[in-house]
């Protein structure tokens, strides 16, 4: 039996109609076609699904759909404001925090989530913001320089 | 995931009105990082489920000075880590609350689900249990609360009836001078649970170093959080030093039967303890400025 939700992402409002075992995950990437946040392990030990639901860091992987009705989500879709690209974004391609892409929409939006919270981390408080999310490519140097870099011109 | 009927109640009274009609064919849903992951691998494949979220009354922290802390099931690991009354009154809590999982889980998981779900290597269960934590517990037919030495009885298995729903923990005001502090001992520092885990606490009667209580509770090495009363009467009403220290870890130790397993054999495991324990103890002994040989005297 499917359910009807409503949800805001990204500041626009959707429907959609769901089975209760749709995870958000899942109704993020196959229902609405917003691709950038993505399933690594899908149990919750990689953070490649982190989004923002009313401004807290979840996991989608571990979230029914139906658990965001009625909520507020941000995705890495919605951190750009047309062309103009969200100072954390910035400073990950500047520091040449990327190589393949893959855990990145979940280290910026864990890193937004700490930023949001704390404007001036140490880089302990870095670490540890950024510790749920795996990267197998960059050995996580430049991505630690890069949220420094940020929140030094937020 | 196998499919399932989804109930949201938006009370304590509704969801045991579905309990009592459901039972075991219903599961309780609150934050899932446990749940959803045994559900898509198909390791529990429950009928029902009762998503208690959308419950108002359930995500409070609230301390009064004369009964110590009530907190209601809903409350996540991170507002308990954050919030000012833990980081007060009870810090050892932020510290164990610390060490699990991510931020991310943490802003998911809650205090209800984590004593529920009753995984003998969690974190913050031991911490409950030094600090003599009770669980209230609800039903249609009314409300019981429990010790946690009488919640969990097993692997994954707590004394909740398929008709209950735990709705609040309740940690006593502890009137002495007191630290404590748990030290866990993972292959990661974060998205691991423990090997080995020791939350140790000490009352003290005053300031000469004699110790009125002393609480030490092991986890990941027995089927529940295990509590070793053999090490914390050696401490109790003894001026604490640190060769007491060492024998409370040597007993604690001695005291645990750990199974060998992928993280660890039981004997690694049994040294950790003694190691741990050790270490937790003299880490109070030095915040409480306590039970250091000093020289010349």
């Amino acid at each position: 039996m499917k359910h009807q939700i409503r949800l805001r992402i990204n500041g626009a409002n959707y429907e959609a109609s769901v089975e209760p075992r749709r995870t958000l995950l899942d109704l993020l990437r196959y229902d609405l076609d917003l691709v950038g946040t993505h399933e690594g392990c899908g149990m919750g030990q990689c953070g490649s699904c982190l989004v923002l639901l009313d401004g807290k860091p979840i996991l989608s992987c571990l979230t029914l759909a139906l658990d965001a009705n009625e909520r507020d989500l941000l995705t890495i879709e919605g951190l750009a404001q047309g062309e103009k690209l969200d100072p954390i974004q910035e400073a990950f391609i500047n520091t040449g925090a990327i190589q393949c892409g893959f855990c990145t929409p979940g280290m910026i939006l864990a890193a937004k989530a700490l930023l949001n919270e704390n404007p001036k981390p140490d880089e302990n408080q870095i670490r540890d913001a950024i510790s749920g999310n795996l990267c197998r490519c960059t050995g996580y140097v430049k991505i630690i320089k890069a949220i420094q870099s940020a929140s030094l011109t937020t | 995931m196998k499919n399932f009927v989804y109930y949201e109640p938006r009370t304590i009274a509704e969801t045991c009105d579905l309990l009592s009609t459901l039972k075991a064919d219903a599961k309780i849903l609150a934050g899932g990082t446990a749940l959803l992951i045994l559900m898509k691998q198909r390791m529990l494949l429950p009928r029902c489920i009762i998503n208690i979220k959308r419950i108002k009354d359930l995500d409070y922290i609230d301390y009064d000075e004369n009964s110590g802390l009530r907190i209601g099931a809903l409350a996540t690991y991170r507002s308990l880590e954050t919030s000012k009354i833990i980081r007060e009154h009870y810090p050892v809590m932020a510290r164990a609350l610390s060490e699990v999982g991510s931020v991310a889980i943490r802003h998911m998981a809650t205090i209800g689900g984590g004593l529920c779900h009753a995984e003998p290597a969690e974190d913050l269960p031991p911490v409950l249990m030094a600090l003599d934590a009770r669980a209230k517990i609800s039903s249609s037919t009314g409300d019981r609360t429990l010790s946690l030495d009488e919640f969990f009885l097993d692997f994954y298995s707590t004394a909740l009836m398929p008709d209950e729903v735990l709705t609040e923990v309740q940690i006593p005001l502890i009137r002495e001078k007191w630290e404590g502090t748990y030290l866990k001992l993972s292959v990661r520092r974060a998205l691991d649970i423990a090997i080995v885990g020791v939350a140790a606490l000490m009352k003290m009667a005053d300031s000469s170093g004699l110790c009125q209580d002393a609480k030490i509770v092991l986890s990941g090495v027995g089927s529940t959080p295990l509590k070793i009363r053999e090490a914390e009467v050696i401490l109790k009403d003894k001026k604490f030093s640190e060769i007491l220290a060492a024998e409370a870890s040597s007993v604690a130790s001695m005291s645990c039967n750990p199974a060998s397993d992928i993280r660890g054999s039981a004997a690694y495991k049994k040294d950790m303890v003694k190691v741990l324990t050790a270490r937790a103890l003299r880490q109070l002994g030095t915040t409480l400025g306590i039970g250091k040989h000093r020289r010349g005297n």
